[in-house]
């Protein structure tokens, strides 16, 4: 995939504290998903506000409803920028079917600038399971690519934190929830970029939530 | 690929027939995408998207929506309406998710930053999983002097309409079932369509 970033030597710098970073095993505080069915939380720092930026609200499962959120663009001052912001759930008596997106990102947490062109989450319950998926493109830490796996719930070191890509998690009722990009640095923010739930504790999408 | 130019004049077909739209079996589903694709001249457009025949209940015409920026041209689309949501006729069923495919046509009325308000019609296509076929084209008009459309701005003309271009992928277009509140027809007028 094409990159429009050219490396001067200062981000080369960047880069290799970077690449440092990413090859140093890092403590995940996410408490990852037991696809098993078990409950799982995420048990990122409480901090002090959280914004949601289009997100659908909650819809009931059985509901045969669709609810949808949009922007063109979107952003939380100093922490992220997005463009085409999009959240929609769809409901069915027996099917939930939930995705968000947003292009453009651009995340600076703890010093950190976490790129990519476009993050997309998508979570499918019918009845009997439920299957996620992400669509990630052009990841990038301070400039540096990312290879994604499509592996669920793969993790990257960050300076105090990790960034969980494709993050699934399955609750103690079989709900599906898929974070394209879950970022968490301890006692500065938590941040999810396109959440897509569905199942039995209904159906929801959010571009964005950010604690910080 | 096929261009939304034909695409049009299928379209064009169904709503020069009225009634014909609503006599295709096929019951009214939803389309749901976001992603980038990127312009002939490498700049990279920005889009999310939804349409639906179902009525969008608030008071902007039928459900969905679209958001687009082109990085090339400096536009930004934002939708004001939804007028229609056309079928191309193409429905099937992706294997390995049993779920549907497909082309549909999204229209609508839009603010944009360079041309004012405008009309516009969306053709996005899911091709299946992981989406990096999907294909999205936008089309915007506006009257000339309060009567025919003439096109403002276009993709159709580009060498490749896929989410990410010639890329590894560049998001997503989903096509999904209907559902019991989807009581409408496809049809809606289109006026993007309809050209001087």
């Amino acid at each position: 995939m094409r990159h429009a970033v050219s490396y001067g030597s200062g981000l080369l710098a960047v880069a290799a504290v970077a690449a440092i970073l990413l090859v140093s095993p890092v403590a995940v505080e996410a408490q990852l998903p037991d696809l098993s069915g078990a409950t799982s939380t995420i048990t990122g720092t409480l901090l002090g506000t959280t914004t949601v930026l289009n997100g659908t609200g909650t819809l009931v499962a059985g509901t045969s409803d669709a609810l949808q959120s949009s922007d063109l663009a979107g952003s939380i001052p100093s922490l992220l920028m997005g463009e085409a912001l999009h959240a929609v759930t769809i409901g069915y008596p027996d099917q939930i079917d939930s995705e968000a997106s947003l292009a453009a990102l651009a995340l600076n947490v703890a010093g950190m600038s976490i790129g990519a062109d476009a993050v997309m989450a998508r979570a499918l319950a019918v009845v009997g399971g439920a299957v996620g998926t992400s669509n990630i493109t052009n990841l990038s830490i301070n400039g540096v690519p990312i290879p994604v796996t499509g592996d669920p719930n793969q993790t990257v070191g960050l300076l105090g934190g990790v960034l969980v890509i494709n993050e699934q998690q399955v609750l103690s009722d079989g709900t599906m929830v898929v974070n394209a990009l879950h970022a968490i640095v301890s006692g500065v923010a938590d941040v999810v970029v396109a959440s897509a739930m569905a199942g039995l504790s209904g159906g929801n999408a959010q571009a964005v939530q950010a604690s910080y | 690929m096929r261009s939304l130019i034909s695409v049009c004049a299928i379209a064009a077909l169904v709503l020069a027939a009225g009634g014909f739209a609503s006599a295709w079996v096929s019951p009214c589903d939803f389309l749901t995408g976001g992603g980038f694709i990127i312009r002939d001249s490498g700049a990279k457009a920005n889009f999310g998207v939804g349409g639906s025949c179902k009525p969008g209940g608030d008071g902007h015409g039928l459900w969905g929506h679209l958001e687009y920026i082109d990085h090339g041209t400096g536009l930004n689309v934002h939708w004001t309406t939804i007028t229609a949501y056309l079928d191309d006729g193409d429905t099937a069923t992706d294997p390995k998710t049993h779920q549907p495919t497909g082309t549909r046509l999204i229209c609508g009325t839009a603010r944009t930053n360079q041309f004012g308000d405008v009309n516009w019609v969306v053709d996005a296509k899911d091709t299946g999983e992981p989406g990096d076929n999907d294909v999205f084209e936008i089309r915007l008009t506006q009257p000339v002097s309060g009567g025919p459309q003439h096109i403002v701005y276009t993709t159709e003309h580009d060498s490749d309409h896929t989410l990410g271009g010639p890329g590894p992928g560049g998001g997503n277009i989903q096509l999904h079932k209907p559902n019991p509140s989807t009581s409408g027809s496809f049809g809606g007028p289109c006026p993007a369509l309809t050209l001087s």
